[in-house]
């Protein structure tokens, strides 16, 4: 599959829900293209959970189980999704995670093409 | 009796005028407003996109020029007025109170210029100081916020040292102070000025993001940020938390600055702000004894600079003894100096600034229709 290349002039267009589980996203090219919710939080880019992320997959070499907490599926459940200057969306979580800055650039990596 | 023209009419005659920056007809840009067509006087409104326009006495000369060839017409009266369009992304909507602060407490803002250098030492606070100055004189209301955390030198230069900003009725905020026209803030009002901040990155991330939250600016035109020198972290944190309309980079013109000038300009890019063009500060010199012009720092070096990366200069700013006084003494030179040759040279930038501004807000496309969305 050949990836088309962002450049800073491609921005979203459109922002739709996809159903209950998440996204998609009209971008100015034409394209467009679909996020899982659950997809998006695991890809936070945040220096935390980017850390997380590299700690987690040294820990599974391990036993270690990860107890959960109450809130678990506030994890993937969105409040807002808020332009941040002129590159990125800032995602806010109903756990009250919202550091991750998703650049429109790794947006458009992420994404699937919609059907 | 031979009547009048129709209000058609009169739009036909000004629909061949020409925005020089927008590059299309006053009448298509929604400029012509509230006609009445009075017995052969035609009145109208001109609502410009900024009250900085730097050609807007000659606008009003062409509508009276176009409109008065007219049959029937005796008089023609053009009010000229001016609204600020919006070149930033939306505000949020949300009233969550753990989100980051930026888009709520700037949603009066509808500009947000960036004022940065590649390197410390080339005048970036003077030039942010009267360019909010020279934008607030053409009467748009403007703020000043200095976020140079490591050396604030805007309390000195506005004369405001030793002034603490007042709490807000609520208490939940703090007012900025005035001076010279301007709304103002800056860490230096909030530090002792003589106790150096020695602070890591993510303690200015903070405090900067505060400090934008904190102040309740209010309904501004635009919002001059005077930015730390250089592309550190305190740089990145305003680039990626506020949404910026554009940026100028002040630079000098040999070519160590140039090229520090050239990082700059790159940051801006990586981050999607667009940069609004180059200004050369310290540009010449012209003696006040002999008058000719010495080119101290070498000469050309903005132009250059800027044609190779292909942004505009936007302004040349002359070195003048009274540039320094002026800071110093926390008179500006656009105050009191206001006919100098730098001071021109400013009210020239502010004009030059705003008509960037206002060709990014009336782009199809601008990034400031990015939608976002609220989830219940």
């Amino acid at each position: 599959m050949t990836q088309r290349r962002h450049n800073s002039s491609i921005v979203p267009q459109q922002l739709l829900r996809w159903g209950d589980q998440g996204i998609e996203i009209v971008w100015t090219d034409g394209s467009r293209m679909r996020y899982r919710f659950d997809d998006l939080r695991r890809a936070c880019p945040c220096a935390e959970c980017q850390e997380d992320r590299q700690n987690g997959s040294d820990a599974d070499a391990g036993i270690s189980l990860t107890v959960l907490p109450d809130n678990a599926a506030d994890m993937y459940t969105p409040t807002e999704i808020r332009p941040t200057g002129r590159y990125a969306y800032t995602i806010l979580w109903a756990d009250g995670h919202h550091t991750g800055i998703y650049s429109f650039e790794l947006l458009y990596q992420l994404g699937r093409p919609s059907p | 009796m031979a009547t009048g023209p129709t209000e058609t009419d009169v739009l036909k005659a000004l629909s061949g005028i020409i925005d020089p920056d927008l590059k299309r007809d006053i009448v298509s840009l929604g400029f012509v407003q509230n006609m009445t067509i009075d017995n052969g006087t035609v009145s109208f409104d001109l609502v410009l996109t900024t009250p900085a326009c730097p050609v807007r006495e000659q606008f009003r000369q062409q509508c009276q020029e176009a409109v008065g060839r007219l049959d029937g017409v005796n008089t023609v009266n053009v009010e000229l007025k001016a609204e600020v369009r919006k070149a930033q992304a939306p505000p949020a909507r949300s009233g969550d109170q753990d989100a980051p602060a930026t888009p709520g407490a700037l949603a009066g803002v509808k500009n947000i210029i960036a004022v940065a250098s590649g390197k410390g030492g080339v005048g970036k606070s003077t030039v942010a100081v009267n360019l909010a100055i020279a934008l607030a004189d053409t009467g748009a209301v403007t703020a000043l916020m200095d976020a140079d955390v490591y050396g604030p030198s805007v309390p000195i230069m506005l004369g405001l040292v030793g002034q603490q900003p007042e709490p807000t009725e609520d208490e939940e905020k703090i007012l900025p102070l005035e001076a010279h026209g301007i709304r103002a803030m800056s860490l230096g009002f909030l530090t002792d000025t003589e106790a150096p901040v020695i602070w890591r990155g993510p303690m200015v991330h903070k405090t900067l993001q505060q400090l934008l939250e904190v102040v309740q600016w209010g309904e501004l035109d635009y919002l001059i940020i005077d930015m730390p020198p250089g592309t550190g972290d305190a740089q990145l944190t305003l680039t990626q938390s506020v949404s910026l309309s554009g940026a100028v980079i002040v630079t000098t013109p040999q070519d160590v600055a140039l090229l520090d000038a050239r990082k700059g300009l790159h940051m801006f890019q990586r981050v999607n702000v667009p940069v609004l063009g180059i200004v050369e500060n310290m540009s010449f010199f012209a003696c006040p004894h002999c008058g000719k012009t010495s080119h101290i720092f070498s000469s050309g070096g903005g132009k250059r600079t800027a044609d190779k990366l292909d942004i505009p200069l936007l302004g040349q700013i002359p070195i003048d003894p009274a540039i320094t006084e002026g800071g110093d003494s926390g008179v500006p030179i656009s105050r009191s100096a206001p006919d100098s040759e730098p001071a021109l040279a400013y009210r020239s930038l502010a004009g030059k600034v705003a008509a960037q501004l206002s060709t990014l807000a009336m782009q199809p496309d601008n990034p400031a229709d990015i939608p976002g969305m609220t989830f219940q």
